[in-house]
């Protein structure tokens, strides 16, 4: 069957949103748990956890079938999307898994509440549909609804701890700014749809190649390229994450700093790319223009947090600052695929770099929030001043983190270090604004060595009177924690099979659903032969892909 | 009014067609700015109303009749009410007075003007399709028709994704309103 047929039998169409389906459904079950006996919240945590592996079964059940474009143009379902999704799925349950396994014994008042369980399992899989949706959208008014659906869920997350001040600031912020963002996300929609008169992506891609970008359009793009920067938290629209990060609680901040950026990205990666394969001699200089201005975004974003992060002492806002450095590396790496002026990245490099990246930061973001919140559960410390004498207390712990911190930094042997150097190997497609891009990256990774070596040095050096009482994670949260760090050493010791997976899940369904059948384009390579510089091949054979 | 409006609109030679259109775009803006200047809440919502009614006048001339009647009955009707009430229920004082510090009134004021420049230029520098005139009504009013079989068909995705959207903001909403036990 080739891919990107536009009308695909109703039940392969539904066999390939199958995943979002048993997400939806899950929700429901989730909330209706507390009606089936008195164990609400190890019910719900079971149905959560059934859905969020169904879902993974579902998708798994997906990735033979290659690329395609569903539902009229609304959703692309190819590996590209179908990694993200798996990988989404995974990290949710070991968030769950993290929740449960980190909650005090005597909760405070502020803690989340194990009756509250089907409250918080609902939002959570409500914020991943939308998030799953988000990294398969290709219509503006179905990347408009997946964005507020993975919004609305993490709004109620962020303000999860409600009789807790310090949380109900960061959910109002988050509110107010996810509202005017929104805001400014589907005005600049409509201008879109007004000047293009289409709101398939493809179209307006097709428009663009065509007619390059008009002031009254590149207006439109602003304001809805707003709204996902708001979800990525760069630069001017970042004043949420920190407050957010710090309110809610551990889990929902685990979640948030990874799921919400990366869904952003993913669908930044997907908008880019069908730009950048409509792109014409007429529609160059915009589009450079455009690779530029979030070259600019991505390094300013970078930079502005790794400076804020410096002077952070609270482990939550330290490591928020420093998810908003990694979405700037992530948004620096995504404008390549715009092609800069002095080359063209191969947009299958671009997602493979992306991919690679996400898969080592869910890790490494999932095992450093574990430690910090094993340490606030055992000792209430959050402030990494009050570390003192934990390597003594728990050396394990103390190791873990400072695996994991230096994996965030990009030690060489551990995954984040492979994952930036093909970033910055991506990057040096792109000629000189590549190059300058790569020396923000390497500045960046260096100034942030001093914040990740804070809480490592508090950990080790800094001298408590020595009587309190040794602490261990508990069984589940252990198991986190060694996975975690076992997946960050091998790809960072051995990136080889990590790196052809990603490689293998770089393509995504040919944005054009009209223009994509013109022979020569679909035939360059064989993907399955040639592994260093695939270019995106439209007519993917259905490979015989499974996750390792 | 805007009965009248839609009459009007019907006959498009009418001199009374631009007259109208400036009538309630004078409206909408006037109370756009009310808006802005008012320091009492419940009068802001008052002049609110009064802008949504004149935005779905518009529409009913650019004849959107359907679009006109869900900007009356969702913002003017829904949206509004819930507004004021949310006033009322969370506010001690509904009369409260907003003020603004100067600063933040000159940042907000050089942020709105450079928007408002940079969006006049782009509209007046952009080729935009079609001509300005307003579409011309397709024969009979199917609209309503037309609409919902697009929403059950090309849109169903999103349109379902609205419904699954609306389960998780009920949950959320009522955990937040919930009252905690001890």
């Amino acid at each position: 069957m080739p891919p990107n047929t536009p009308h695909l039998p109703p039940w392969e169409t539904l066999r390939l949103i199958l995943p979002e389906i048993t997400l939806a459904l899950g929700m429901g079950a989730v909330v209706l748990t507390p009606f089936f006996g008195r164990k609400r919240d190890h019910r719900s945590t079971v149905v959560a956890l059934a859905a969020l592996f169904l879902a993974l079964v579902a998708i798994v059940n997906t990735t033979h079938f290659g690329a395609a474009t569903i539902l009229g143009g609304m959703l692309s379902v190819d590996p590209f999307s179908q990694f993200f999704k798996a990988l989404l799925l995974v990290f949710t349950g070991l968030v769950i898994v993290q929740w449960r396994s980190t909650a005090r014994r005597n909760p405070r008042p502020n803690d989340t509440r194990m009756q509250d369980a089907p409250d918080l399992l609902c939002l959570l899989l409500g914020a991943s549909l939308g998030m799953a949706l988000m990294a398969s959208a290709t219509n503006l008014l179905m990347i408009f609804m997946a964005t507020e659906a993975a919004s609305y869920p993490s709004y109620g997350l962020a303000g999860f701890r409600k009789r807790d001040r310090l949380a109900s600031k960061g959910a109002l912020k988050y509110v107010v700014f996810g509202a005017a963002s929104s805001a400014a996300m589907v005005y600049g929609m409509s201008l879109v749809y007004g000047v293009t008169g289409t709101l398939s992506l493809a179209g307006v891609a097709l428009h663009i190649g065509e007619h390059g970008i008009s002031p009254l359009l590149a207006m439109g793009l602003c304001g809805m390229f707003a709204g996902l920067a708001f979800k990525l938290a760069t630069v001017p629209m970042h004043f949420w994450c920190p407050d957010v990060f710090e309110g809610a609680p551990t889990h929902v901040t685990t979640f948030l700093a990874f799921a919400s950026k990366a869904a952003a990205i993913c669908l930044l990666v997907r908008i880019l790319l069908a730009f950048s394969a409509a792109s014409s001699d007429a529609s160059a200089a915009d589009l450079g223009a455009m690779a530029t201005g979030f070259a600019a975004l991505g390094a300013v974003t970078a930079t502005w947090a790794n400076l804020f992060a410096l002077r952070q002492v609270h482990i939550k806002r330290l490591l928020a600052y420093s998810s908003i450095a990694h979405a700037g590396y992530m948004t620096m790496t995504a404008a390549v695929a715009l092609g800069l002026p002095h080359g063209v990245g191969s947009p299958n490099t671009v997602a493979s770099a992306i991919l690679f990246y996400l898969l080592t930061y869910a890790f490494m973001n999932l095992g450093a929030f574990t430690v910090a919140a094993v340490i606030i559960q055992r000792t209430g410390a959050e402030d990494i001043r009050h570390y003192a004498g934990i390597a003594q207390r728990s050396p394990l712990l103390a190791g873990l983190m400072t695996l994991f911190l230096l994996s965030l930094f990009g030690m060489p042997g551990l995954g984040g270090f492979i994952a930036k150097v093909w970033l910055a190997m991506t990057l040096s497609g792109a000629g000189t604004m590549g190059f300058v891009l790569i020396a923000v990256l390497l500045v960046n990774t260096l100034v942030s060595l001093y914040y990740y070596l804070r809480p490592v040095y508090h950990m080790y050096f800094t001298r408590d009177d020595g009587q309190r009482p040794a602490f261990a994670a508990a069984p589940a949260s252990l198991a986190i924690l060694l996975v975690s760090a076992l997946l960050l050493l091998w790809t960072g010791l051995s990136p080889g099979a990590a790196d052809r997976m990603t490689r293998d899940f770089a393509t995504l369904a040919p944005p054009l659903a009209d223009a994509s059948g013109t022979p020569g384009m679909g035939a360059l390579k064989d993907p399955g032969q040639d592994d260093t510089n695939r270019r995106r091949a439209p007519a993917a054979p259905r490979r015989r892909a499974t996750f390792r | 009014m805007i009965v009248l409006a839609q009459q009007v609109a019907s006959h498009p030679l009418s001199p009374m067609q631009p007259l109208l259109f400036y009538v309630f775009a004078a409206l909408t803006v006037g109370s756009a700015w009310a808006i802005v200047l008012s320091q009492n809440i419940i009068r802001m919502a008052v002049y609110l109303l009064t802008t949504l009614a004149g935005v779905a006048a518009i529409y009913f001339m650019l004849n959107a009749e359907f679009l006109a009647a869900i900007q009356l009955i969702v913002y003017a009707g829904g949206t509004l009410i819930l507004i004021v009430f949310g006033v009322m229920l969370t506010s001690k004082n509904p009369f409260m007075q907003l003020v603004t510090s100067p600063l933040e009134r000159a940042l907000g004021l050089f942020i709105a003007a450079s928007v408002a420049v940079m969006a006049m230029v782009a509209l007046l520098n952009s080729p935009v399709p079609g001509g300005a005139a307003a579409p011309a009504a397709p024969a009979g009013h199917d609209h309503v028709a037309r609409i919902g079989r697009a929403l059950l068909s090309d849109y169903l995705v999103p349109f379902e994704l609205a419904a699954v959207l609306l389960l998780v903001v009920m949950v959320a909403a009522a955990y937040m309103a919930r009252r905690t036990q001890r």
